[in-house]
């Protein structure tokens, strides 16, 4: 049986756990440092050299203002689409890049594969919006964990 | 009702038995499976007790560095300003300062003049300067530096912008 782990997917800063010993233990972000903590920052950047996620897309977001997309969970569950270069993209997309890259370090930081998440959502999330979000981490081929 | 005749006993006690079997097959299956699943998950944080425990060795003293970067950035400033004996004084306290702090694994991050990194650089600012090269950085606000491998925290830097957007 594969890890599960948790995922506060958050509007300026999401983090994940995953419980060992009967206690959960924070993933830290692979770029995380001393300073700046170990969160992974919710926001992802277009970039001429590909797209960057977490920590190095909020630290170029003063240069790309355009292309850097933030606080997207504000929008979710809504019809809003971010347009960068000429392609539309919904909030559960930006999102699932977010938890992509959650789920990368986490494989790296614990040595395995992990297929399941549980992903949390404010309790006063509307139904759309929680759906969106179910959508964001059903992208990155995960297996939800019930709802 | 029919009384039970010896042969039809034997077959319900015969049944009983299958029935017992299968039961414990089971349970030895799923007994089996929790050991697997055990022995794989029990692998796997052994070595990642073993990885972190490197890990602990390695970065002993992370935390203690990250809180004297503002020292030393105080010194940094302090040698800016200060001239004559007081300014070499201050000097070679900073200078001993980071002789000591190299010794435990702290790296500069290069910064000025570079291309912009935003793995290591945290851009500040940006600046249009048509001397110099687009997405390069023109001024270190304050030091980055990093342990082994490890930021301990990105260059705070001003990035120079001439067209379009530096990075996209």
């Amino acid at each position: 049986m594969a890890k599960i782990i948790g995922i506060d997917l958050g509007t300026t800063n999401s983090e994940a756990a995953y419980m060992e010993g009967g206690a959960p233990k924070i993933i830290p972000s692979a770029e995380g440092s001393a300073y700046g903590g170990k969160m992974f920052p919710s926001v992802v950047a277009f970039t001429k050299d590909g797209i960057l996620v977490g920590e190095p897309a909020k630290r170029q977001a003063v240069l790309n203002p355009d292309k850097t997309v933030m606080q997207i969970k504000r929008k979710m569950g809504t019809d809003y689409k971010v347009r960068v270069e000429g392609k539309d993209y919904a909030p559960q997309e930006i999102s699932a890049m977010v938890l992509r890259k959650i789920k990368a370090d986490a494989e790296a930081f614990l040595g395995q594969k992990i297929s399941q998440v549980v992903i949390t959502v404010p309790a006063y999330f509307n139904d759309n919006q929680r759906q969106a979000t179910k959508d964001a981490g059903r992208s990155p081929a995960w297996r939800s964990c019930g709802s | 009702m029919p009384e039970k005749t010896p042969t039809a006993e034997a077959e319900m006690g015969q049944a009983a038995e299958v029935g017992e079997a299968e039961g414990l097959r089971r349970e030895k299956e799923e007994l089996l499976t929790k050991l697997k699943y055990l022995q794989a998950e029990f692998e796997n944080y052994r070595k990642r007790v073993e990885r972190d425990a490197e890990i602990v060795v390695k970065f002993a003293h992370e935390a203690l560095l990250a809180r004297l970067l503002p020292v030393l950035d105080e010194l940094d400033a302090a040698v800016g300003t200060l001239k004559d004996e007081a300014g070499k004084g201050v000097r070679m306290v900073r200078d001993n300062l980071v002789k000591a702090m190299r010794e435990a694994g702290l790296q500069e991050i290069p910064a000025l003049g570079r291309p912009f990194d935003p793995y290591t650089m945290d851009a500040v600012q940006q600046v249009s300067e048509k001397d110099s090269k687009d997405g390069f950085v023109k001024e270190v606000l304050r030091k980055g530096y990093r342990l082994h491998d490890r930021i301990l925290r990105p260059a705070q830097v001003v990035v120079v912008r001439n067209q379009g957007d530096a990075n996209g």
